[in-house]
């Protein structure tokens, strides 16, 4: 995995009011913390940090925080952006140590024409993500899921994944990351002409019922 | 039979606030594609039910629909040339209570072109600003 840099400045503004102006500076708060170190506050540039977005393969990639001139080994934790506008209110980087497993998780990249999708089925992605333990220098950006012979109702499981080397798979190795299902025809009719009836029905009373089964 | 809940605890209830944005539920989670309100509304059950129809129909019954939506709130009217007073009125159907932000369906299995006219289709039966969106690696 490539390593990206990007550079932060602790941050001095706490407090709703105070964090909404730096917003408005065009910067963004974010939080480093780590089990070997203590949690900062810090501030990143907002274009820089889009930037630094676009060029990552993955939502959990390693990047390397320049704070204060100090280099420090994160990776993305979570971004909190805003409900519905297209911005970002808030990052939190993770510190780890280069030579120490974490645990994080990595999306799961379907390769290949399944048999089945040819014959008409639909691929079903039961899992987007797979959680996995490895040295941070060893995270992949995608794990790739080979489907080219899967056929309507056949599905792969998290045995069937090879893991890269130095990685390791955590979810249970029984559950079901894809699969390719029969077409499914969605009752159209039956449920519309119910609804225009227009009648309200009442649903039934819970405590009604309560009290039937007391008496 | 139309969207509404089997039990309820109470046949009636307050208006409630629709004030705040949607904070939790506005995010992509099961599809490909997905409608996001940006307008604040009461959605009623024959809306959503004309959105899931609409959509449907163009999508030829293929690819896979959530509906994140639920008409959980029963809503109350007075008869017509009532005097005021008297005690609420009766029920008169379902709606969800929708905040910017709500991720409402979302749908998967076909091709972005055929989901965005679907769900733009969908859209004309809602009553409030809607907006496409698709599944990325960052929303930005």
């Amino acid at each position: 995995m490539s390593e990206q840099a990007l550079k932060a400045q602790v941050r001095e503004e706490i407090g709703g009011s105070a964090v909404k102006r730096l917003r408005k500076a065009g910067m963004i708060p974010c939080v480093m913390y780590g089990m070997e170190s203590e949690s900062v506050s810090l501030k990143i540039n907002k274009l820089d940090f889009i930037h630094l977005l676009h060029s990552l393969t993955s939502e959990h990639a390693l990047i390397k925080l320049d704070v204060n001139n100090k280099k420090k080994d994160v990776i993305l934790k979570s971004i909190d952006y805003h409900p519905f506008k297209n911005e970002i209110s808030h990052v939190d980087f993770h510190q780890v140590s280069m030579d120490k497993p974490i645990e994080t998780t990595v999306p799961v990249e379907e390769v290949g024409n399944s048999k089945g999708i040819a014959a008409g089925g639909v691929v079903e992605h039961v899992m987007r993500e797979l959680s996995i333990e490895c040295l941070p220098k060893d995270i992949p950006s995608v794990i790739e899921v080979d489907i080219t012979e899967l056929e309507i109702g056949d599905s792969v499981h998290v045995a069937d994944i090879v893991a890269p080397k130095g990685v390791k798979l955590l979810d249970d190795p029984e559950q079901v990351v894809i699969s390719v299902a029969a077409p499914r025809i969605m009752a159209l009719e039956e449920v519309s002409e119910g609804a225009e009836l227009g009648a309200v029905a009442e649903p039934e009373l819970i405590r009604k019922r309560e009290k039937e089964v007391e008496e | 039979m139309p969207l509404m809940p089997k039990r309820v605890k109470f046949r009636k209830s307050h208006r409630g606030s629709r004030s705040g944005l949607s904070l939790r539920g506005n995010r992509i989670h099961f599809g490909e594609y997905g409608i996001q309100a940006l307008e604040r509304a009461w959605i009623t059950n024959t809306q959503i039910e004309a959105a899931r129809v609409a959509m449907t129909r163009h999508i030829k019954r293929k690819g896979k629909v959530w509906i994140r939506i639920f008409p959980d709130k029963s809503i109350t009217k007075k008869p017509a040339e009532t005097r005021m007073g008297k005690g609420k009125g009766a029920p008169e159907g379902w709606v969800a209570v929708i905040k910017p932000g709500r991720m409402m369906i979302e749908m998967e299995g076909v091709t972005e072109a055929v989901a965005r006219e679907a769900m733009r289709l969908a859209a004309t039966k809602l009553p409030i600003r809607t907006r496409f969106v698709i599944r990325k690696l960052h929303n930005i």
